[in-house]
């Protein structure tokens, strides 16, 4: 994801709604996504998609510019989808994959997508936000260190280990390991 | 260790393989076959994310921009929204009065916000009796009536509790509501609000409770708030006001009560309003607390247009939403503790002592202090109350931006405080000083040399290196316009911005860059009109208008405001 130029950042921190907006729809395709796979739930992502942007709103003006938008964004999309998950009170789950059928065809081949869901609610939310911010928000290593507050070797670590494990949900499985345990 | 059915046999290698595919280290040369498998599979990967790009996302700006100009459409409530309920709720009833008996304002009031900031001194607690009826709620639901009691002491404790009258209509649950904050803690249990067009499937009851908060926490009405609509009233601006028997009538907009209107939405499932629709409040005219407030949906396209889109169908002039409150004397009780099996919320806010030798300003004493930790710098506060008014201050020794603390936005101005400098946010609500050793911030319920006068007493602020605050007239660039009224002003590479500061949303906001065309505006909805000799774009929703003149765009926004009003404003922009 690319971060807006620090001059529509600026206009939009003025009150500009014109350059609001446009930093809005460059950004919202990937805080959606990103948030759609955290809570699996379309609705809801929409919902906290929305609630994103009103907050960036709000505090636009206070970012500090020696930062990164797009982290500042998503940081505030990711801790949203943490308090969602502390007001319901319950782990708010990846898609459980008998649902998977009501997963929205992504493509040429919706069950493997509909694997995919499956085999994130296997991680541990450490690697499952790393791998997203990575996969899905295209962000460096050090950017998502910054959402995540945690060092950029810990995030190349928690992406190589969710990668190994989502590699072996994702292989056919006549070829797949059995579980044990 | 495996990745898949592959054994790692140098996992460092396969993590370098792993980073390698991101682009942040290089690909090991050589790869094994389970190495190359383990990358083929990686890769894989990445195209079952890669599907998604080309998935339709849904476009959330619009209902964005909505809230923003107008916030009705939010499914979820907040706490902060719901505490503000009391500031309609509050109304005076039963009212205790400091020794020495009630202020005698002056009711001939073209200066009633100086007059409503200071008696907020005299109350020190009521109880109350409140009606609250709102028209027009949906399709099926022409007229809702709830009733119910509110109970406060000074400063900070306040107990609502509103039920509906009568049977709910069939297929609706009751909206009956309660809120309580109490010493740090506050919880709430009612209906979340939802789009109109979804009721009312979409309603549902939640219990929220937030420990650990600040005292008077931003985001949460304080108490007194709540029995006087202070928020309308600062910055303090001429305002003019009618007597009618023992009540004072100021007629305004939503925009400047939205705070006290917002709070009331969140607390249940609330009907939403305009903020171009007309506000009346009726205040005591010996206390200056709330006895009433009618809401009277305007006339104007905006008001038309925001209609249709939250499915309304209010006709100009209906009263959509109308509050009583009859004093009585209610019997003594304690307010609720929060439902033991409601999840708890912590706003980080530890109350401890707090050495500090400061001077504090006349009838002002401690009431609570302690340490915030709640992810920004660690701050120490100390709150401070006559009983009734307060004032809050932040210290931090750990600020280390090159701009004001305290979250002053982007219009700042610098002040003199003392022998030194300060600064303050557009409407005088906050007051920031820099020292060598420490950055405060000082807000509060009252006015804005209240403020000062408590920095003035303790510290010499420095100016913030590097740091450029307002825009004097000179320093604005050739062909930026401002009007002639009170105003502050800004250049931010290149973008000049003029705000207008006034009471509640009702401020107004002028961005102006060089440009050469205008880009397309935000919402598809607006209408074309004409301004200063040019043609011009209105967006009723956002209440914002856009033209192009002399290179420069444009662009005025007032959500209090409608078309007309905004074009009168433009019209009287000036050369600095």
């Amino acid at each position: 994801m690319q971060s807006p130029d620090p001059a529509t950042i600026r206009s939009a921190a003025a009150g500009d709604l014109v350059a609001f907006t446009s930093i809005m729809r460059a950004c919202q395709p990937h805080v959606w996504r990103f948030v759609r796979y955290l809570v699996g739930d379309d609705d809801l992502a929409m919902d906290l998609t929305q609630e994103t942007f009103v907050r960036v709103h709000r505090s636009v003006a206070s970012f500090r510019h020696d930062a990164d938008f797009t982290t500042w964004l998503l940081r505030i999309a990711r801790n949203l989808v943490i308090d969602e998950q502390r007001r319901a009170s319950r782990r708010v789950p990846i898609r459980p994959i008998d649902d998977a059928a009501s997963i929205p065809d992504s493509g040429p081949d919706p069950g493997f997508h509909a694997e995919l869901h499956a085999a994130l609610a296997t991680l541990t939310v450490d690697q499952r936000d790393a791998i997203l911010l990575v996969e899905v928000a295209g962000l460096r290593y050090r950017e998502a260190a910054e959402v995540l507050d945690v060092a950029e070797g810990t995030v190349k670590s928690r992406v190589f280990t969710a990668r190994a494990s989502l590699a072996r949900w994702l292989e056919p499985d006549d070829r797949r390991e059995p579980q044990h345990g | 260790m495996t990745a898949g059915n592959h054994s790692m046999a140098d996992p460092p290698r396969f993590e370098q393989v792993s980073a390698a595919i991101d682009g942040e280290a290089s690909m090991p040369d050589h790869l094994t076959a389970e190495e190359a498998a383990f990358r083929d599979a990686a890769l894989l990967l990445r195209g079952a994310f890669s599907l998604d790009e080309s998935t339709d996302t849904p476009d959330v700006s619009a209902d964005v921009l909505r809230h923003i100009a107008a916030p009705t459409r939010r499914r979820r409530s907040t706490w902060s929204a719901a505490a503000a309920v009391f500031v309609v709720a509050a109304v005076a009833a039963g009212l205790a009065l400091r020794p020495g008996g009630p202020v005698e304002p002056d009711t001939a009031a073209a200066d009633v916000s100086e007059q409503v900031v200071g008696a907020q001194r005299v109350v020190t607690s009521f109880d109350a009796r409140l009606v609250l009826v709102e028209r027009g709620v949906h399709p099926d639901i022409d007229e809702r009536r709830l009733t119910g009691t509110l109970r406060f002491e000074a400063p900070e404790t306040i107990w609502l509790r509103l039920d509906e009258a009568g049977t709910p209509a069939p297929g609706w649950p009751a909206n009956d509501l309660e809120l309580v904050v109490d010493d740090g803690i506050a919880w709430r249990r009612g209906l979340v609000g939802c789009p109109v067009g979804a009721q009312p499937g979409c309603l549902r009851h939640t219990t929220q409770a937030t420990t650990d908060l600040v005292p008077f926490a931003e985001g949460w009405v304080s108490p007194l708030d709540l029995v006087m609509p202070v928020g309308a009233f600062l910055p303090t601006v001429p305002t003019n006001a009618r007597t009618e028997g023992d009540r004072l009538v100021i007629e305004s907009t939503v925009a400047r009560v939205d705070q006290l209107l917002q709070g009331l939405r969140s607390a249940g499932a609330i009907r939403s309003v305009h903020p171009t629709d007309r506000a009346v409040l009726e205040l005591d005219t010996e206390t200056f607390t709330l006895r009433g407030l009618a809401v009277i949906a305007a006339d104007n396209v905006a008001r038309a247009t925001w209609n249709a889109t939250n499915g309304y169908h209010d006709a100009p002039g209906d009263v959509v939403i109308e509050l009583h409150v009859d004093e009585v004397e209610l019997p003594s009780a304690v307010a609720p503790a929060p439902p033991a099996d409601v999840h708890h919320t912590t706003a980080g806010f530890t109350d401890a002592p707090v050495d500090l030798d400061w001077d504090l300003p006349d009838g002002f004493s401690i009431h609570r202090t302690g340490q915030l930790d709640s992810g920004g710098p660690t701050t120490t506060i100390i709150a401070l109350s006559d009983g009734r008014a307060w004032i809050r201050v932040e210290l931090t020794r750990a600020w280390d931006q090159p701009r004001p603390f305290g979250d002053l936005g982007t219009l700042v101005r610098e002040i003199p405080i003392g022998d030194g400098v300060g600064y303050t946010d557009p409407g005088g609500t906050k007051v920031s000083v820099h020292t060598d050793e420490l950055d405060v911030v000082v807000s509060g319920s009252v006015a804005t040399d209240r403020l000062v006068e408590v920095l003035a007493a303790n510290l010499t602020g420095r100016p913030i290196e590097s740091w450029q605050g307002s825009a004097r007239p000179s320093q604005l660039p050739r062909g930026a316009l401002v009007p002639t009224t009170d105003h502050i002003a800004a250049v931010d590479d290149g973008t000049v911005i003029i705000g207008m500061p006034a009471p509640g949303r009702s401020g107004i906001t002028l961005v102006q860059r060089p440009a050469a065309a205008l880009p397309p505006p935000p919402l598809a909805d607006v209408v074309e009109t004409d301004v200063r000799g040019v043609a011009a774009r209105y967006a009723p929703e956002l209440g914002s208008l856009t033209w192009l003149d002399s290179g420069w765009m444009r662009v005025l926004s007032a959500p209090g405001l409608d078309l007309d009003e905004l074009r009168t404003l433009a019209d009287g922009l000036v050369a600095p």
